[in-house]
């Protein structure tokens, strides 16, 4: 007998029968749609037994990395457990080491954790205060290599999260995180060469840089080119260090743009500049990060330029109202 | 036996090398992109490949009624058999650009009409 696991209750699954059918038959109220592999709809992930690649037919493989299946095509012969995705309930303790600016409205924060090889770089992970606020923020860092994951988090006078933070935490103050999860990260387990191409506004950069030092720590073969972009030259941060990353490697190449310009960076909308900076679209991986509109319009671009949608990568940043 | 139209156009594969051309036509072209405004590339790319999968006679479970309710909004906004037409010629643009058989091309254009109705809400 073979058993499917589905919110730690075991379900015995009858011969032909997909997941998604025997959760049914159980009254298992499960997501789905197109019962053929198509929608998507049921998307979850494997977290015990043995992965099958038709299940997996037609994901990124960002998706495929994660043990990401889809249990409407999937038939099991042999035990498995699955979960939807970002259900994942446990929490981490993470202690605030060290917080600095940034920028006017950026600030960055350091945390200590237990375990620093399960925070994916360019991932996003839940960040959890005491009064059970939760924020989703990108990890800005190599966590495994620095010690510590460092998350940039935009000051914003009506944002809980980040007014609490500017007010109330300081160094070695606890939380809670949860994650890690997301499309947008570095996967490139068979070394193949191909070009990136990351864009992002705001706090979008934090986990470009994130991926670019990934890259970077993997000797990524091929041009890595970065856009950062914001309304104001303020509105940018880190750009020394990241002058100082293509410096010292000659596949980086650093760029910024902003709507109103004091005449020391390129003045131009950023879904224009990031155009311009496509030159071989069929070779090239995009990595597009920040607010949810501007996000949207720059993966639009990158795809109307020829960028293939399997090779489009991102994380919205969904303001919470 | 015959092969199956989703076989002919070969299957899933098919699918994943139709959805970008097809999708980039349709933002393309100012008679519909209109009504992508504002919407994700990547959940509208697997929506695509849900109603590619299905023109192409392939595996797939979408009721008239599924149709209906995905484009009540789009009605709204001013849906009409004009609409209904111009992606009929992207499509058939995509098959022809992929080397598809006129044949074939005209059975994906009829299961697309078949739900026209549905997809128009009347």
């Amino acid at each position: 007998m073979t058993n499917i696991t589905f919110d730690e209750k075991p379900f015995a699954i009858e011969d032909g029968e997909s997941v998604v059918e025997c959760l049914e038959r159980n009254n298992i109220q499960f997501p789905s749609s197109c019962k053929s592999g198509a929608c998507q709809s049921c998307l979850a992930q494997l977290t015990s037994g043995d992965m099958h690649q038709d299940w997996q037919r037609g994901l990124k493989d960002t998706y495929k990395a994660q043990n990401y299946f889809l249990p409407c095509i999937a038939k099991p012969q042999h035990n498995i457990s699955l979960q939807l995705p970002n259900t994942s309930n446990t929490a981490s303790c993470a202690i605030i080491q060290e917080l600095f600016n940034l920028s006017y409205n950026v600030i960055a924060i350091r945390l200590k954790v237990e375990n620093l090889n399960a925070w994916t770089p360019g991932q996003y992970l839940n960040l959890i205060n005491h009064d059970d606020l939760i924020r989703s923020y990108s990890i800005a860092n190599l966590p495994s290599v620095d010690g510590y994951i460092e998350l940039h988090i935009k000051l914003s006078p009506k944002g809980l999260m980040s007014t609490w933070l500017k007010t109330h935490a300081k160094v070695g103050t606890k939380l809670l995180i949860r994650g890690p999860a997301g499309d947008c990260f570095y996967n490139n387990p068979h070394k193949e060469h191909f070009n990136m191409l990351l864009a992002a506004t705001g706090t979008g950069l934090a986990p470009l840089i994130a991926i670019i030092r990934e890259a970077l720590s993997q000797h990524h073969q091929g041009r890595i080119t970065l856009l950062h972009g914001g309304c104001k030259e303020a509105d940018l941060y880190d750009q020394a260090y990241l002058a100082n990353l293509a410096t010292h490697n000659k596949n980086f190449f650093y760029h910024c743009c902003v709507l109103s310009s004091d005449g020391n960076v390129v003045e131009a909308a950023i879904d224009k500049e990031l155009k311009t900076l496509i030159s071989e679209p069929q070779n090239t991986k995009a990595y597009i990060c920040g607010p949810e509109e501007t996000a949207k319009q720059l993966k639009k671009v990158a795809f109307l330029a020829g960028i293939a949608s399997k090779n489009i990568f991102s994380d919205l940043f969904i303001q919470t109202k | 036996m015959t092969d199956s139209l989703f076989n002919r156009l070969g299957g899933q594969e098919a699918v994943d090398a139709a959805v970008d051309i097809f999708y980039r036509k349709v933002l393309a072209d100012d008679r519909v992109n209109y009504f992508f405004e504002g919407v994700d590339m990547d959940k509208q790319i697997v929506k695509q490949k849900g109603f590619l999968t299905m023109v192409f006679g392939g595996p797939n479970n979408y009721t008239g009624k599924d149709m209906r309710e995905g484009h009540k909004h789009l009605i709204e906004k001013g849906l009409n058999d004009s609409h209904v037409d111009a992606i009929i010629e992207l499509l058939g643009s995509t098959l022809t650009e992929l080397g598809v058989a006129d044949a074939d091309i005209q059975e994906v254009a009829s299961i697309a009409n078949s739900v026209r109705d549905d997809v128009l809400d009347r």
